[in-house]
């Protein structure tokens, strides 16, 4: 049995806050008899729940008292204030929420603690009605906080070309490795290597390939790396076919997906839920391309106002994205995706006094 | 505007989604082994069966003790602490043998997490523990304590009914991951304000 009771009150019994709002309430403390307290903490922070590992943020932590309680009911206000991000969100395999966490430290007894979800919600035009809450709204929106392992597209690109050169050069490695091995070593140990190099090597040929049939790599371009609900994203490409070809699909597709880890080791399993998706054909099916001639395509894409905005920790991801497709005659789908960062929309009145 | 997470269920989360390791281990001290300073254990069930949450509730019970997972790339593992204290190793079965020969040997008080029994690879006598097997009673035991865990307050709550927790043994067996992966999908449907029953 714990040595007494806490519990947390807010005074905005809703407790959805925008960010920058004030969250005001109190840690109230019940107990039967005396007992000694080393320390009354009050933590404010995130956690994600749902199918995935739980990842989680502190925002503050704050010690609230240490001493001994008399029998009775004792009451400790506190202030917070409401961060920028990331926003509370509701999804099928992946929500995100704020807690407030209250916790005794009482020696030699079980700890009595008490944890409160509050919601944090972004401001909206109709929310702007009073001077004071122009100011709070006004918040720069490069403050937007999308958790701890957003990655711009331009990282996510190098990532993914540094994995093709490092499949290329490891295959090779890999091979060299089985052919030295072949005359001295036991032949699972050269097979393993063979095999190694293989699977490598069939990665890196892949790419090459699908590049090669458009003329290299095709350059992909998002007219901005951070979007605002509401607004509109551009992504072009641009390539030089090395011969005449036929496309037999081109397609751009707006999506947003709910990427989340479950387990580790050999138990872990990766779940998506795809919450938004709309296509767009970039070219139609049948035509020619001529050889040497640059091709430039383009797609915009509105973003709803009603958006979910980006977010990414451990285990965790809300991840927008144009995935493009170009499937031509007689050669392997080139494929890539640019992610973007969708962030909350400004309200009026800020963006009035940007 | 959105609302708190699963109030009309009078829950603050799914129950049957994945909980953080503090919590798992709250839910599982019960059911889990008491280990013994000094010995050696392991506990042999096979995928998704409750292996990782024991040690999280055996590395609760347990302060300053060591857990550690093989790495699958270099089936390799942390080294086991000099200083007496429990050490947890996870994905056991993955060691390579002379590492897990050597912690077996330097290891005072050693639990193996294991799809299959190490005895035979390792130089010390080991305790073996399996996780018992699904019944229908043990089922429902684990749902009803993932609800209440996850209860926001005084009222009723959504709980499947003999029947519905008896079809879904019968048609995933001992696969305690599978059933609670259809009853995350069946508790994300419930709108609320209808039977309690999933």
């Amino acid at each position: 049995m714990p040595a007494c009771d806490v519990s947390i009150e807010f005074d905005d019994k809703s407790r959805g806050f925008r960010p920058g709002e004030p969250i005001q309430g109190r840690v109230v403390v019940r107990c039967e008899t005396a007992c000694k307290c080393d320390a009354l903490t009050l933590g404010f922070g995130w956690k994600t729940h749902g199918r995935g590992n739980e990842a989680s943020g502190h925002d503050s932590h704050d010690v609230l008292f240490a001493g001994e309680w008399e029998p009775g009911t004792h009451a400790y206000p506190f202030r917070l204030e409401a961060p920028d991000g990331p926003l509370t969100y509701r999804g099928r395999a992946l929500n995100v929420d704020w807690y407030v966490e209250a916790r005794a430290d009482v020696p030699w007894a079980i700890d009595p603690k008490a944890s409160m979800d509050v919601l944090l919600v972004p401001w909206t035009d109709a929310d702007v009605a009073s001077q004071d809450a122009q100011q709070r709204a006004a918040r720069p929106q490069e403050n937007y906080w999308h958790g701890p392992e957003v990655k711009t597209a331009i990282r996510e690109q190098r990532d993914r070309k540094a994995s093709v050169r490092s499949a290329g050069i490891g295959g090779v490695l890999l091979f060299v490795a089985a052919a030295l091995c072949a005359p001295i070593a036991p032949f699972e140990l050269t097979f393993v290597f063979a095999l190694g190099g293989a699977i490598l090597g069939g990665f890196w040929l892949y790419h090459w390939l699908t590049g090669r049939s458009l003329g290299g790599t095709p350059v992909v371009s998002l007219d901005k790396a951070q979007v605002e609900a509401g607004d509109s994203v551009r992504v072009q490409i641009a390539f030089t076919p090395p011969r005449d070809t036929v496309i037999e699909r081109a397609t751009a597709r707006l999506q947003c997906t709910e990427i989340v880890v479950r387990g580790s080791g050999t138990d872990k399993r990766t779940f998506r839920e795809e919450i938004h998706a709309e296509a767009m054909e970039l070219a139609t099916p049948g035509a020619h391309l001529p050889r040497l001639a640059p091709v430039q395509w383009s797609a915009q894409f509105r973003i709803p106002d009603d958006a979910p905005f980006s977010f990414s920790a451990r285990d965790n991801q809300l991840r927008w994205s144009v995935a493009l497709t170009i499937d031509t005659e007689g050669a392997p789908a080139w494929k890539e995706d640019a992610p973007f960062v969708v962030r909350p929309r400004r309200v009026v009145s800020a963006r009035s006094s940007a | 505007m959105v609302a708190l997470a699963f109030a009309h269920l009078n829950l603050t989360r799914n129950p049957f989604g994945q909980f953080s390791p503090n919590v798992l281990a709250e839910l599982a001290r019960k059911d889990a082994p008491r280990v013994v300073e000094g010995e050696a254990l392991q506990i042999v069930a096979l995928k998704g069966r409750g292996k990782t949450t024991w040690l999280h509730a055996i590395e609760a019970a347990n302060p300053g003790c060591i857990r550690a997972t093989v790495d699958l790339h270099s089936r390799l593992a942390a080294p086991a602490p000099r200083d007496g204290a429990v050490y947890l190793l996870d994905e056991a079965d993955f060691c390579e043998p002379a590492q897990l020969r050597d912690l077996a040997r330097s290891a005072r008080t050693l639990v193996l997490a294991t799809h299959s029994d190490l005895a035979p690879r390792v130089a010390r006598p080991l305790r073996t523990v399996r996780t018992p097997p699904l019944t229908a009673d043990r089922l429902h035991s684990i749902v009803e304590r993932r609800i209440e865990c996850c209860r926001r307050g005084p009222g009723a709550t959504p709980m499947p009914s003999t029947a519905q927790l008896a079809s879904l043994l019968e048609e995933h067996g001992d696969d305690l991951r599978a059933i609670l992966d259809r009853l995350y999908d069946a508790l994300q449907a419930l709108q609320g304000d209808e039977d309690a029953s999933l």
